[in-house]
This record gives C-alpha cells, sequence and structure tokens, in this order.
C-alpha cells in the first residue's frame, strides 16, 4: 500500500519548477519533503493533492494509476492536504469545521446534529491531545487545538495519505510537541504522511525518510535512520552530498 | 511512539468520557445558529426603548400602535431575511428598492397593461425579481466585479428601467387579495407581520440548522477553504442574490398591497433600513456570521424607535438621527463586546 510518483514534471511557461521527480510513500510511514525556497515543494505537494496538474508523470495510488483534476478527485483517492492556513472558519464550532462539505443530514438536508457532534469528539478524542469541546468555535481554540481540528477534518473520511505544508510553523513548543504527537499517531494507525517542514529538528523526530528537493528536481531520499544532519543540509543546499 | 502523554492520562480520560457523553442539552444545535451572534444588545435596546415608551407614553402598548409598529418592521424584516443571507455569503446588495419597484411595475404592467391573469402577473413579478439577482450574482461572480460596485450600479440601471416604463404615472386599483395581503388581518394579526414572520422561521431553521445554513456561513467566513472542501462558492453567491430579488419581489407585491399603488419612484429609503437592521441584529458586515432571529430584532428595534420619536411628539425628521443614535449605540456595544473577547 503506497502512493508512488514517477517522472513528475510540472512547468509554468519556462519555468520548470519541477522534472523528472521519483517518490513513494508508503502506508504507516511519514516522509520529510525538504528543499531551500524555490526547490519544487509547494508544487510538488500541490499535484500530489489534486490542485495542479503534472505536465508528465504517473500517479499511482495503492497501485492503481490515478489522475487528478481537482483537489476533490485526490480527496476521492484517498489523498488529502492540510495547508499551512488551515483552512478553518473561525466563527463556526469544531463540529461544524469537520463535517462541511460532507455533512450528515436527514433526507431534507437538515443537519444531524447530535450524529455529527458525537462523531466528532470521538474523532478529536482519539489523538493523545488535551481534550476540547468539539462545541467551540474553532477561533478561540488554542495553535495546536486548531491544528488538531484541522488534522480531524483531513482524516475523518477515510483518507489513507496525508499531506501536511508547515504544520508546526507559528505553534508554542508544548504545541509543536502535541502536532508531531498526532502526525505519529496518524502514521501508526496506518496513514501514509508527507510532511514539509523547515525544521529539521521536528522531520527527525516524527519522520521515516527524507526526500530533498534542489531547483525542481530530486537531490536525493535518505532514511532518517541512517542519514546525518550535514548531509541532509548538503543536499538541500548544494543538491548533493 | 507518543512524544508527548496528555497530562494526567486519568483526568484527561474522564474529561473525554464526559465530552462523549453530553448532556441531553449537549446534542441540540445552537438555538441560533452556527455561529455566535451577539442577540443581547438589540434585545436590551428594544425593551429599554419599550419601557420608557410605557412610562411616558400610555398608549404606546395599545392594539393600533402594536399594529403600526409592526407593519412597518414586517417589511424590513421581510427584506432582512434576503440581506442576511447575501451579507453572510460575503456579499452587499444595494439594488433591493429598485428591484422591489422594477418587480412591482412588472406585475402591475402585468395586470394593468396587458390583462394577465393575478397569479401569472405575480409569476412575471417573481421572475422580474428573481432575473435582476441573477443579473447581479452573475455579474459579480462572472465577472469578478465588487459586490457594491454592481448593486449600486444595476440600482441605477433597475430603477431607471421601471421610471421609464411607468413614465412617472402610478398604477392604483389592485385586486382584493393583493390589497388583503398588504393590509388585511388574521385573527387580528396584519397579515404582513404573519408573512414575515412564517418566512422568519423558515428562514431561520435553513440558516440554522440545514446545511445550506451551514455552507452558506462557510462561504462569507472562509471562501478559500469552502472551495478546498467541494463547496460550490461561486453557486451560493449567485443563489443568495437570486434568493434577495424573489424576496424584494414579495415585499413589492406586499407594499403593492399596502398602498393599493405602485409608483416608480418609491422605495428609496427601504435600503439603508434594511442594512441597518441586518447590521443592528449582529451579522457581521464582512460575512460568516449571521443570524435571521437578529435581524427580527433589528428590524422591531428599528420601527419601534420610529413610532417613539412620532408618539413623542417630535417632528418626523427626528426619526433619522434617533435612528442613527441607537445604530451607533447598538454597534458600539458589539465593538466593545468583540475587544473584550479579543482580549
Amino acid at each position: 500500500m503506497s502512493v508512488v510518483l514517477r517522472g513528475i514534471s510540472k512547468s509554468y511557461g519556462q519555468v520548470k519548477a519541477i522534472e523528472g521527480i521519483d517518490l513513494e510513500v508508503k502506508a504507516g510511514e511519514v516522509v520529510g519533503l525538504l528543499g531551500d525556497n524555490g526547490a519544487g515543494k509547494s508544487t510538488l505537494m500541490k499535484v500530489l493533492a489534486g490542485a495542479v496538474t503534472p505536465d508528465k508523470g504517473v500517479i499511482e495510488v495503492d497501485g492503481e494509476t490515478c489522475s487528478f483534476s481537482s483537489s476533490l478527485d485526490a480527496r476521492d483517492a484517498g489523498i488529502a492536504m492540510l495547508y499551512q492556513d488551515l483552512a478553518l472558519f473561525d466563527d463556526m464550532p469544531v463540529v461544524h469545521n469537520i463535517f462541511l462539505g460532507r455533512e450528515i443530514t436527514n433526507r431534507f438536508g437538515f443537519l444531524k446534529y447530535g450524529e455529527m457532534r458525537k462523531r466528532a469528539q470521538e474523532i478529536v478524542n482519539s489523538f493523545s491531545v488535551r481534550p476540547f469541546d468539539v462545541r467551540t468555535p474553532s477561533g478561540h481554540l488554542s495553535g495546536g487545538q486548531r491544528q488538531v481540528s484541522a488534522l480531524a477534518r483531513t482524516t475523518a473520511f477515510g483518507s489513507r495519505y496525508i499531506i501536511l505544508d508547515e504544520p508546526t510553523s507559528a505553534l508554542s513548543p508544548s504545541a509543536r510537541d502535541e502536532v508531531l504527537s498526532v502526525v505519529r499517531e496518524l502514521a501508526d494507525k496506518g496513514i501514509g504522511i508527507v510532511m514539509v517542514s523547515h525544521d529539521l529538528g521536528h522531520v527527525r523526530k516524527v519522520c521515516d525518510r527524507v526526500a530533498i528537493l534542489h531547483l525542481g528536481g530530486m537531490a536525493g531520499v535518505r532514511d532518517m535512520a541512517t542519514t546525518s544532519q550535514d548531509e541532509i543540509i548538503s543536499l538541500i543546499v548544494q543538491g548533493h552530498a | 511512539m507518543a512524544l508527548v502523554q496528555d497530562d494526567g492520562s486519568a483526568k484527561a480520560a474522564r474529561q473525554r468520557q464526559a465530552l462523549e457523553t453530553p448532556s441531553w442539552r449537549g446534542n441540540l444545535p445552537p438555538l441560533f445558529g452556527p455561529t455566535k451572534v451577539p442577540l443581547a444588545a438589540p434585545a436590551v435596546m428594544l425593551v429599554i426603548i419599550a419601557l420608557l415608551m410605557a412610562v411616558t407614553t400610555p398608549n404606546f402598548f395599545s392594539a393600533g400602535n402594536m399594529r403600526a409598529i409592526s407593519l412597518d418592521a414586517s417589511l424590513i424584516m421581510l427584506l432582512g431575511i434576503g440581506m442576511t443571507a447575501v451579507i453572510t455569503a460575503r456579499g452587499i446588495d444595494l439594488s433591493i428598492g429598485a428591484i422591489l419597484t422594477l418587480s412591482s411595475v412588472a406585475f402591475a404592467a402585468a395586470l394593468k397593461d396587458f390583462g394577465l391573469p393575478l397569479w401569472v402577473a405575480i409569476l412575471v413579478g417573481f421572475a422580474t425579481g428573481g432575473l435582476c439577482g441573477l443579473v447581479n450574482g452573475l455579474l459579480i461572480t462572472r465577472l469578478r466585479m465588487p459586490d457594491f460596485i454592481v448593486t449600486l450600479s444595476t440600482e441605477l440601471v433597475f430603477r431607471g428601467l421601471a421610471l421609464v416604463y411607468a413614465g412617472g404615472g402610478v398604477f392604483f386599483g389592485f385586486p382584493e387579495v393583493i390589497t388583503w395581503l398588504g393590509r388585511g388581518r388574521l385573527l387580528g394579526i396584519p397579515m404582513p407581520l404573519i408573512i414575515a414572520l412564517t418566512l422568519i422561521v423558515v428562514a431561520h431553521c435553513i440558516f440554522a440548522y440545514h446545511k445550506i445554513g451551514a455552507r452558506l456561513h462557510a462561504v462569507g467566513g472562509n471562501p478559500v477553504a469552502a472551495r478546498r472542501l467541494g463547496i460550490s462558492v461561486l453557486n451560493y453567491r449567485v443563489g443568495v442574490y437570486v434568493f434577495m430579488g424573489l424576496i424584494a419581489a414579495l415585499g413589492g407585491i406586499i407594499l403593492t398591497g399596502r398602498l393599493d399603488a405602485v409608483v416608480a419612484s418609491g422605495a428609496v429609503t427601504i435600503l439603508l433600513n434594511t442594512v441597518a437592521a441586518v447590521i443592528v441584529g449582529g451579522t457581521n458586515l464582512f460575512g460568516g456570521r449571521g443570524s435571521i432571529i437578529g435581524t427580527l430584532l433589528g428590524a422591531w428595534l428599528l420601527a419601534t424607535i420610529t413610532n417613539a420619536v412620532v408618539m413623542l411628539g417630535f417632528e418626523a425628521f427626528w426619526q433619522h438621527v434617533a435612528a442613527g443614535a441607537v445604530i451607533l449605540i447598538t454597534i458600539g456595544l458589539y465593538s466593545r463586546s468583540n475587544s473584550r473577547s479579543e482580549e
């Protein structure tokens, strides 16, 4: 069970954003995606999330070749992306945030609020973080709780692969640890995760492997257990170790 | 591997258990909708003014005066339903007075000039209102023009069309059923109020408890995020303008019944009163947070102030001063409450 990218290329006009990228993310592993600004991380993430259509290349999800024309196609294939801005609705309760677009309703379209609240609370409670009430407006939550709410929404509907864009940016140290803990938990439950981060410390804490992009190409993929910080930095800066 | 254990696992487990099994009230949807709207401010203002009037003007609570207030409030309430939807979806419609007038003229023309049956004329009125809303919605969403500019322009276009057709004339003498809708009573309650309250209840249920209401709040609160979740932001935005147009057409028919006349140059001040009622009712002018019940309170508050000024023997011009002051005070209370919660 894995999502595989083969020979993915994407250009914007004359500018090659990424070229010939190969990457595999297995179920249950966390792959860190690293690279300097302009290395092509955002483009690669968007291709995987269905937000950008590649010019060349193949995406296989659990052995089946897929073609995404929108993020909804990727979502249907089991791939979801959590953007850096979290895309939450601050005035609405967490329960609404989790179910928006996929509400539980009766046949007339009225919300089955009790059922939604119960399921949302169970999902949030399944993470090892300080519990919070899903009836709270998401704008009233701490940074870590907001990340957990967004992750709960991302995982609530059976996504098997998740792309996380800088999940720990702008968080307090304790909230960062909470979020990294949740990322690891999700992987332990069998979800494959691609995590973009600029913080090597966080990547070392939770990632099994790391993929490094340099000027739109794949500089290397390394096991965290066998690589060193110096090697990763060399790959980021020079494109070779 | 868990990098962080939740502090005090027994305590956390108890908290989780409590959150998963709330009291019966915990399973009820929020009464006033998915977003918290500060309804206390208009409610308190309304009670204060009513109490002051009860002390100073004994006739204030007479059945006749209550009917007068309800007649004034009902049209604003009705239009406020549509405007609440538009503003919650992060829009604004400055053309409602013109849509109301143009659809009334179309209705009157179909009935009087073309001799069409009443039900067909009513359909023509609604179709005109809906079409005007559709034009607004399409210009805003497809041509990506600002709501404010589009509806300011169409206000002039729609009103101009009504004036061109009517040529400064007045349609009058409408069938009894139309005047009954505008002036009649059922069990002593004015028909416009019955219609407005019925629609308020229906609109509140959809706004607060239906997936359309939840998505409408989402579209206004964070359109980019709503789009990522597969919600058709453009369709919702067009939809609210069409809904506003249909509501304005209904308002036009009720006003026609009340006056037993259609004047193409009328309904000029209705826009400001409607927007004021919606904002005083707690709906966020920048979208994402709205309340139909708040709009009901806002409309009633404005109608009460207007009536109070007359009952106290002031010149009618003071109505504007009083209404403006109350809007400022109410919005001031919201601002204080918001800044406190942010602190």
